[in-house]
């Protein structure tokens, strides 16, 4: 906030029900969400993300120019984007779970996640559990998915954030894979040297995004194998499997 | 020629203009019927009354595309079947240039089943084409790319072809079983 010293304002055209409309606002402050909030309380709900100019664009995430703006969700007529984008915050969500559920002596670092394909039924996270012969049972596996499901009722909003390498290296001092990995999404990215970075509550990752809105999208969300891999660049690793449902697509569990 | 299948006999509604109002009571309510629909171009109705007026409503169209409005037989048309005369400017100025090159109806006619309770009465909505009002039968959603249905398959396609592997692995061992009994037929005989 306090590096907007003068706010602009920008022109956001918006396109789709209830009606196309024209919206002055605020330049790096006001968002696809704050959009959402002026035409109705159903676009703030059911958006899992935001298409800017044609581009996907976090719900939070500031405008920067003028666009033209289109709220995305689970039921349009091609919804290949926010199919990716929910398998994408399942994958972040899955590192989260893994940080937060085992006992503090055990120093799970997080590697990282291959692009999202929901065809292959499942989103995935690869992880360094420092438990080789770890067997996961049923209700192990059911610990880890409670925590997950839980998060629907919480409503955590994914924020992006772009860092500078440097303060990336430093956040990420303790995870041996995201150091390795760092330089080379930096320099990936437009400026050269900046990192994109998402929180949600108090997990922080890196991933190039964008992430859906907020946690409540999340009907049922299970996480279902865990098993060994070779990675060519990490070495051993655990690979942990999931699966999810968004709440807009209701299924039976008949 | 009409674009509508019509009966030849026009259909008995002995009580269209009210008890008792014989023939012309039953022009006069078709009259007031394709009045409404030139005017809102929806309307809703008895079945019969609506599917009657139709016709009346295509003939008045058909007539006013093909002659125009400086033909006296059509202009004594519409002004006989339209009560309100603002419409007639309506008929030649807007539902003419509408429903130039148009292959189909100009009217489209959507049953809308019996009321109830009380006596059954079947209920219709008569509409013209190309009307501003949002469509009587929603657009259907393409579903087949929502995520819990790639979901499903995707497993509908690993299932099948594990009873695909499954059937064939069988088949395998019926082949070998064949032909280790062949084998051992042959060797009782010659022993």
């Amino acid at each position: 906030m306090a590096l907007i010293t003068r706010i602009e304002k920008v022109q956001v055209v918006h396109h789709g029900p209830p009606e196309d409309c024209t919206l002055l606002m605020n330049k790096d402050l006001s968002t696809p969400f704050s959009v959402a909030m002026h035409i109705g309380e159903l676009l703030m709900t059911r958006s899992v993300v935001a298409l800017v100019n044609g581009e996907p664009w976090d719900m939070h995430k500031p405008f920067t120019e003028d666009c033209e703006l289109q709220f995305l969700h689970f039921k349009d007529d091609q919804p290949d984007i926010p199919n990716q984008v929910f398998w994408r915050s399942c994958s972040f969500i899955l590192g989260s779970i893994l940080e937060r559920a085992f006992k503090e002596e055990i120093h799970v670092e997080l590697c990282s996640f291959p692009r999202p394909n929901v065809r292959s039924g499942s989103f995935v996270y690869d992880a360094d559990l420092k438990l080789p012969d770890w067997k996961p049972t049923s209700a192990e596996l059911n610990c880890l998915s409670r925590i997950g499901a839980k998060l629907q009722h919480d409503d955590i909003r994914f924020e992006r954030l772009d860092v500078d390498i440097s303060v990336a290296l430093k956040m990420f001092q303790d995870n041996r894979f995201k150091i390795l990995q760092i330089p080379s999404i930096a320099a990936q990215s437009p400026s050269g040297n900046s990192v994109p970075v998402y929180r949600m509550g108090d997990h922080v990752d890196i991933t190039r995004g964008p992430l859906m809105s907020s946690t409540q999208h999340i009907a049922r969300y299970s996480v279902t194998t865990v098993s060994d891999i070779d990675s060519p660049d990490f070495g051993r690793l655990k690979r942990i499997q999931g699966l999810a449902i968004p709440k807009q697509l209701p299924v039976s569990d008949a | 020629m009409l674009r509508i299948p019509i009966k030849v006999t026009a259909r008995k509604l002995p009580h269209a203009g009210g008890r008792g109002s014989g023939p012309q009571g039953r022009i006069n309510k078709m009259r007031k019927l394709v009045t409404a629909l030139i005017r809102h171009e929806r309307i809703e109705g008895q079945y019969q009354w609506v599917d009657e007026a139709r016709g009346y409503a295509e003939r008045l169209i058909l007539e006013a595309q093909r002659n125009g409005d400086t033909h006296k037989g059509t202009m004594e048309m519409a002004d006989y079947w339209l009560l309100e005369k603002d419409l007639v400017h309506k008929l030649f100025k807007v539902l003419v240039p509408r429903y130039t090159n148009y292959p189909a109806s100009f009217t489209q006619l959507w049953s809308l089943g019996e009321t109830f309770p009380g006596r059954p009465v079947p209920m219709a909505v008569l509409e013209l084409k190309g009307n501003p009002w949002p469509p009587v039968v929603p657009k259907e959603r393409d579903q087949r790319n929502s995520l819990v249905n790639i979901l499903l398959d995707q497993a509908r396609k690993d299932y099948r072809q594990q009873k695909y592997e499954s059937i064939a692995a069988l088949e395998l061992n019926k082949q070998s079983e064949q032909q280790t009994s062949n084998i051992d037929d042959s060797s009782a005989s010659t022993s």
